[in-house]
């Protein structure tokens, strides 16, 4: 019966006019979206979350799939054809993605990549689908005080990985959750960094810090290089042979699952997994078709393959966790929030039918990726060289009227352009703007729980502290927090140089 | 990988000031009542507000030596190119006047102005497509937000 169910949610995305048209109309414009340089997948998925509010969960929930789906995709787009990523996780794309197209292999490169990443998102759609019921059982023994550490460390991990220092990362996403807690206190009552204002009573809604952040801020930043022209690239034949794709079919598959198990990881996104799996690449063939660096396909497989098997590996701790895998995680939990439902392991057993559901949606949007990949090409070319003098006010013009569509107030639109400013100065400064956001998502989780975990102890900090190493579950996190932190410091460092030169001595 | 970024004219700046709002945010989460146990509604924002003075004074003590590289003065003066480049200044001030008009002017006639002026500012078109370029992209703005996703405009 339960497996019924499960298939009957699973395939309500096909069946479903109206569904299927909101995964395929998602998908196609997160290709473009994701495409465009300085217009990132996170933005778009941000500002549409807003105008989404009235909708039902299942239409929301089926175009954010497919924007995030093609957004992804669509990075490697600009990669290839102008070597500006498209998005972080397309970063590793042109490293042999742009030599490709220098060397006029710009369409057989773009198929390549459009193949290469159907594949990657479909093994991590399989392994989402096996791992997650897995996971949500066993995420039932989490105590408060897990969730708290595993909070702690997903916001650790993303600024980390994602920004110059570890310290600018820290103070990012403690700076995100001194934001969530502007207002109300959920347990008492009382109100919190009001000063005094009954407007700020009810907080700063997530989504306007998010629009800001992520869409006016990117906005500023883009205007650095107003000037920068595209270079037109042909793109005459982009359908892959099959006997290059069975060649490369055993990296394809390895990656996909670097790709998976990385998104898997609090903390850790597509732009890593990406960089990882192009890495791997480069240490375990031996023989490329052309030096890396220079046009190999496999250094272009292999990104490209992981970072969009990363988005099934991103959905396991994000469903049945409610621990976002990085920003763009953190803004569809958000969402979820929105319409009501809480991701975490109760979200499989009240709701089964929207993780079967969401997958169908994954799958489907990888079919409509191969589909729009390899088809409009030439459009395509043309859209990534569109100015940015045309494009950047209309980022403005839309994320205004997304910040006001939050609750139809131009005091969330004031919001947004304060935060879109803040945010500004920050990325000049080398502070990255994702752990903001996950410490806005994450900050509730991580207060609600200390604070049961704290009134469970009596209040008594030593109680409190000695759960965190006596309980093996809370010690694997703790420790991950540990080493998180020390491997961040120039004792690791020394401590790694300092193994290195004995290791090498007893050679 | 610190050591290898140069040093941004400004980030010494900047890193005071958040230091100091940081401070700012201790002392506001003092003042939060009922500070009675480790639970209560002032406890986790004090904890955060120490986080955030601790990770300040850490980078500030970190890249220390980077930042003394440039004197006060010569920081001040070189902060204004690297992060207040004229194009931001002035397309943050057109739209700051967007914002603060859009009430007053409703959506549609400020949202014009603002795309038309932006054309120009940013070089997107020239004056005589930037009108034409600007009413197609409200239209089509209008009637997806309006008809599709529901949002009353202003």
């Amino acid at each position: 019966m339960e497996a019924a169910q499960a298939w009957h949610y699973f395939i309500m995305s096909i069946v479903s006019i109206k569904l299927l048209a909101m995964v395929a109309v998602g998908t196609l414009a997160g290709i473009y979206i994701g495409a465009i340089p300085g217009l990132s997948v996170t933005m778009a998925v941000s500002i549409l979350i807003s105008f989404t509010f009235s909708w039902e969960i299942n239409p929301a929930l089926a175009l954010m799939i497919g924007i995030w789906t093609g957004g992804v995709y669509g990075g490697s787009r600009s990669s290839i054809l102008l070597n500006i990523p498209g998005a972080p996780a397309a970063v590793a794309t042109g490293f042999d993605g742009y030599p490709l197209a220098k060397l006029g292999l710009a369409g057989h490169a773009i198929g390549l990549s459009t193949t290469a990443s159907v594949i990657g998102g479909v093994i991590g759609v399989i392994a989402l689908a096996f791992a997650a019921p897995i996971i949500s059982e066993y995420s039932l023994k989490f105590a408060p005080r897990d969730y708290f550490l595993l909070a702690i460390m997903g916001i650790l991990l993303v600024g980390s990985l994602s920004g110059e220092s570890l310290a600018k990362g820290v103070f990012a996403g403690a700076l995100g959750v001194l934001l969530s807690m502007v207002g109300m206190d959920n347990f008492t009552g009382q109100g919190r960094f009001t000063f005094g204002s009954v407007g700020l009573m009810s907080g700063i809604h997530f989504v306007a810090i998010m629009i800001g952040l992520f869409g006016v801020s990117e906005a500023l930043v883009q205007l650095h290089d107003i000037s920068l022209k595209a270079i037109k690239q042909d793109v005459s034949r982009i359908f892959p042979s099959w006997r290059l794709l069975f060649k490369h079919m055993y990296l394809i598959i390895k990656c996909s699952f670097i790709g998976v198990g990385i998104g898997a990881l609090p903390g850790a996104g597509g732009d890593i997994a990406a960089l990882l799996a192009y890495g791997h690449a480069r240490r375990s063939v031996k023989k490329p078709m052309r030096p890396f660096g220079k046009g190999a396909y496999e250094g272009l497989i292999a990104p490209e393959t992981a970072n969009n098997a990363c988005i099934g590996g991103a959905y396991i701790p994000m469903l049945t966790l409610g621990i976002p895998g990085d920003a763009v995680t953190a803004v569809i939990i958000g969402a979820l929030y929105i319409h009501g439902l809480k991701p975490g392991p109760m979200l499989m057993i009240d709701t089964p039918h929207l993780f079967w559901f969401s997958v169908g949606c994954m799958l489907l949007a990888n079919v409509f990726l191969l589909i729009f990949g390899l088809t409009g090409v030439r459009i395509f070319a043309k859209m990534v060289e569109i100015r940015k003098g045309l494009l950047l006010p209309i980022i403005i013009i839309i994320s205004t009227v997304g910040s006001y569509a939050i609750n139809n107030s131009i005091y969330d639109v004031y919001w947004m352009l304060g935060f879109g400013i803040f945010g500004y100065i920050l990325k000049m400064y080398g502070f990255q703007v994702g752990p903001v956001i996950l410490g806005v998502i994450l900050g509730p989780l991580m207060e609600d729980n200390y604070r049961r975990a704290m009134i469970d102890q009596h209040n008594n900090i030593l109680g409190f502290l000695s759960q965190l190493v006596v309980n093996p579950l809370s010690l694997v996190l703790t420790l991950g927090i540990v080493i998180t932190i020390v491997g961040q410091t120039q004792f690791w460092s020394w401590m790694k140089r300092k193994v290195w030169k004995s290791k090498k001595e007893g050679i | 990988m610190e050591d290898k970024i140069i040093q941004r004219p400004g980030e010494r700046i900047l890193l005071w000031f958040l230091l100091a709002f940081s401070i700012f945010v201790l002392i506001q989460a003092l003042r939060i009542p009922h500070l009675e146990n480790l639970s209560s509604s002032g406890a986790f924002p004090i904890f955060i507000a120490l986080i955030l003075i601790g990770s300040s004074l850490r980078i500030l003590w970190k890249n220390r030596s980077r930042y003394n590289a440039l004197n006060l003065g010569e920081e001040v003066r070189l902060a204004r190119p690297f992060a207040l480049p004229g194009v931001v200044v002035g397309y943050a001030a057109i739209l700051l006047l967007y914002i603060v008009l859009t009430s007053p002017l409703h959506f549609l006639p400020s949202s014009y102005l603002f795309l038309v002026g932006s054309f120009l500012f940013l070089k997107g078109a020239t004056l005589k497509k930037s009108f034409p370029i600007a009413a197609l992209t409200l239209a089509v703005i209008y009637v997806l937000f309006q008809t599709i996703f529901k949002v009353i405009l202003w």
